[in-house]
């Protein structure tokens, strides 16, 4: 099996043909003509083309090696894909950006100064060119190195990767609501466009009347007075409503691009979940000891009421010395502004 | 006539119209009756001229009092009951904010004096502050003295209402963790602030607009006992009540609540109360049936407690695999910290602290996060229902006959 690899750009590894075929494959010279469902796939570990045919045929039953002559990667039927640009090293580059971008995922607001931010992308770009463009050392180079920035900040990387999901999600929600909104805008459009109607076909049926009575003045006339009387009328009856109508209209208005606003007391998935939720019960101003001993204690330690229902002298114990300290370190004036708050909320 | 010599009385009539907020000649007549002890603080001028023509007939506690009422607004009734009528309410002056405020009503039985359960409840609920416990912002008394207690607004129902809707809602271990850590961190808070709630059970429960569960009724509760000082028995709804309360122990501690908080938890795994006795006979009988009977060997001298009455025949204890058999749901650490809450001897039994340190809480599955639990809405009358509620009663609805109120009368 040994054929020409097509146009053959770079090195021996991983090299891509530039183009798609369109009509051949390159692997069993199958021509379209007589094969009009022809597909051809590619395996992103060397992006060499073959048809549908072909990736089963020798795929199908395990690992093989590519077919293309100078190519030796071992690929899986898994694999295979249709490619989604017709340049398959656009093809190449754009999943070797996706898989830098899903590590190095940070967002500006992340970085203290645009310097750092720009620095952080020039960094990334400096890998991508490396991945895409570099030979095999540069290549391997880049790789290991994204690897291990990976590896290291893992949790990070996936914190990212939510907080992305949800502005995503947020953008789509605010996108739905503002199409939401223009729809009733819309619908309000029209809807005041068949009152106007209404109210001119009635207008009309007025001023005909009004002639039919034989009022005086021309029609003309006939129909400012009878428009100024109605004006007069929805003036007198609500006054307010104009204002009403138009305050309606500017909350209908709807900004976008707004950041979304962040909620740092939400719960976060990722921590482990703690049971008393950071909260320390431990006497700060006191040690309490194991026992303590007085007279007046020793009945209570003893009886049978008080010890088999499970009445506890410690917790008597503990209770004096916490009421004893109730309130020590608290300085009123401190707190009354914080009081404030709460009892607002 | 009770007037101090501290409070400056204007001798001039005409004082009184330039409305300097310190009393009035009107203070004389009716501070025979307003509790008037004459406090010399500087008053601050009230702004609002007509409100300051108002509390100018008024001593200064009155004052305070008619500026904490004028704070709220009261909005719809959400219920009435026997004990208190409960309105949605807000501020004044941000009238997003809700509030509901719990109106007590004036009792037959304690005509001299504040009814016992809201004294109670007031005397706790302004000392303790946690995120799961219900807050309590103000109080204010409006006409004929009538008290009012001004509460965290919960508009999602309770616990009960969750268990009980077995058609619409649906909840899994994961829930039941997030639900039983709220609870039992309220617990916990309580009893290391040595407050004994003794009212626990799914409808004290209630749950706040962001799914956070806060434990309510505090209307049970005390601080724990000095030795020698008898408590009474006659607290805890029967269906959560203790053994050691069912045998009449006068000298109990935290553990009564700790039963209470395992039997919510059996509740929610089953959907229905674990031991629903009917009369405190029956109850003690489920115990047995349902635990096993108290005996010498697994709670040293249970039989000299002065109540002690146990069916004849002896049921020996559960072992793990028959609680595995109904609550397997919350897997091998859920049944075991579930079994440790259900310990017969209130001395071995979990403390509300250890509880949170059961390695349940680290196990799969994790604790629904807040927003992620179910919810349901329209509990807003059910808010009304569950802080106009008597505390320590079943609901009549719930059983077939039995709710039977409590006698505090005796016990005290």
């Amino acid at each position: 099996m040994s054929r020409k690899p097509t146009t053959n750009s770079r090195g021996s590894n991983g090299a891509p043909s530039t183009a798609l075929p369109s009509d051949i494959c390159p692997v069993c010279k199958r021509v379209r003509y007589l094969n009009t469902d022809m597909r051809f796939l590619i395996n992103p570990e060397c992006y060499h083309p073959m048809c549908s045919n072909c990736v089963t045929n020798i795929f199908k039953t395990g690992p093989a090696q590519c077919p293309y002559a100078t190519c030796n990667q071992t690929l899986r039927f898994k694999g295979f894909r249709e490619s989604f640009f017709s340049d398959l090293g656009t093809e190449r580059e754009v999943d070797l950006r996706r898989r830098v971008e899903a590590v190095f995922n940070m967002t500006q607001d992340d970085f203290e100064t645009l310097r750092d931010w720009n620095n952080y992308l020039q960094d990334k770009e400096d890998l991508i060119f490396a991945l895409v463009y570099g030979d095999d050392d540069e290549r391997r180079k880049a790789d290991d190195e994204v690897l291990a920035y990976e590896l290291k900040n893992k949790a990070e990387i996936e914190k990212n990767r939510k907080k992305a999901g949800m502005r995503e999600s947020e953008r789509k929600k605010m996108e739905a609501d503002a199409r939401a909104a223009a729809e009733a805008r819309r619908l309000e459009e029209l809807r005041d466009e068949e009152r106007a109607k209404a109210e001119e076909a009635s207008l009309n049926q007025e001023v005909m009347e009004a002639l039919a009575r034989g009022e005086p003045g021309s029609a003309a006339e006939i129909q400012d007075r009878i428009l100024a009387a109605k004006k007069a009328k929805i003036a007198q009856l609500n006054p307010s409503m104009f204002a009403l109508t138009a305050s309606k209209q500017s909350s209908l208005l709807s900004i976008r691009g707004l950041k979304p606003k962040k909620n740092d007391q939400d719960e976060d998935e990722s921590k482990p979940y703690d049971p008393l939720m950071g909260l320390r019960m431990e006497p700060q101003r006191y040690v309490l000891h194991d026992r303590y001993e007085n007279s007046f204690l020793d009945l209570a330690r003893t009886r049978d009421d008080h010890r088999i229902p499970g009445y506890s002298v410690d917790e008597y114990v503990s209770r004096s010395m916490f009421e004893a300290f109730a309130g020590l370190g608290i300085v009123i004036e401190d707190d009354k502004d914080t009081r404030q708050k709460p009892a607002a909320a | 006539m009770a007037v101090s010599p501290l409070v400056k009385h204007p001798t001039d009539a005409l004082q009184q119209v330039t409305a300097r907020a310190v009393s009035s000649p009107l203070k004389n007549a009716n501070s025979a009756q307003a509790s008037s002890n004459g406090t010399p603080l500087s008053v601050s001028v009230v702004p609002n001229a007509s409100a300051a023509m108002q509390s100018a007939s008024l001593d200064i506690a009155e004052r305070m009092n008619e500026d904490e009422k004028r704070k709220y607004v009261r909005g719809k009734k959400l219920g009435e009951g026997t004990y208190a009528n409960v309105y949605l309410g807000h501020l004044r002056h941000d009238p997003s904010q809700l509030v509901a405020i719990k109106k007590i009503k004036v009792q037959k039985e304690y005509t001299e004096g504040m009814a016992p359960d809201a004294v109670r409840e007031i005397k706790h609920l302004q000392e303790l502050s946690h995120p799961n416990i219900i807050t309590l912002h103000s109080i204010f008394s409006s006409k004929d003295q009538n008290l009012n207690l001004v509460l965290e607004y919960l508009p999602l129902g309770d616990l009960e209402m969750l268990i009980r809707d077995t058609d619409r809602v649906r909840y899994g271990a994961a829930d039941i963790k997030a639900w039983t850590g709220m609870l039992t961190r309220a617990v916990w808070f309580c009893h290391e602030n040595f407050v004994l709630h003794r009212d626990i059970k799914p409808n004290n429960c209630l749950i706040a607009a962001d799914g956070e569960v806060k434990l309510a009724d505090f209307g049970l509760a005390r601080s724990f006992a000095d030795p020698y000082k008898p408590m009474t028995t006659n607290v805890i709804t029967r269906w959560y009540r203790p053994p050691e309360l069912l045998f009449g122990a006068k000298h109990y501690s935290g553990a009564v609540d700790v039963w209470s908080v395992g039997l919510v938890l059996a509740e929610m795994v089953t959907r229905a109360a674990y031991l629903p006795g009917n009369s405190e006979i029956d109850q003690i009988n489920l115990i047995c049936q349902g635990i096993g009977t108290p005996t010498e060997e697994n709670w040293a001298g249970v039989t000299k407690l002065p109540e002690y009455t146990v069916p004849k025949e002896v049921t020996p204890l559960h072992g793990k695999n028959y609680y595995i058999s109904r609550f397997g749901v919350i897997g091998h650490e859920g049944v075991d910290l579930l079994m440790k809450t259900l310990i017969l001897d209130p001395k071995k039994r979990i403390t509300a602290r250890d509880m949170l340190k059961h390695e349940w809480w680290h196990k799969d599955p994790k604790p629904t996060l807040k927003k992620n639990l179910p919810k349901k809405s329209g509990g807003e009358e059910k808010l009304g229902d569950d802080l106009k509620r008597r505390p320590g009663v079943v609901e009549e609805d719930r059983g077939n006959k039995v709710a039977r109120k409590l006698d505090f009368g005796a016990a005290r």
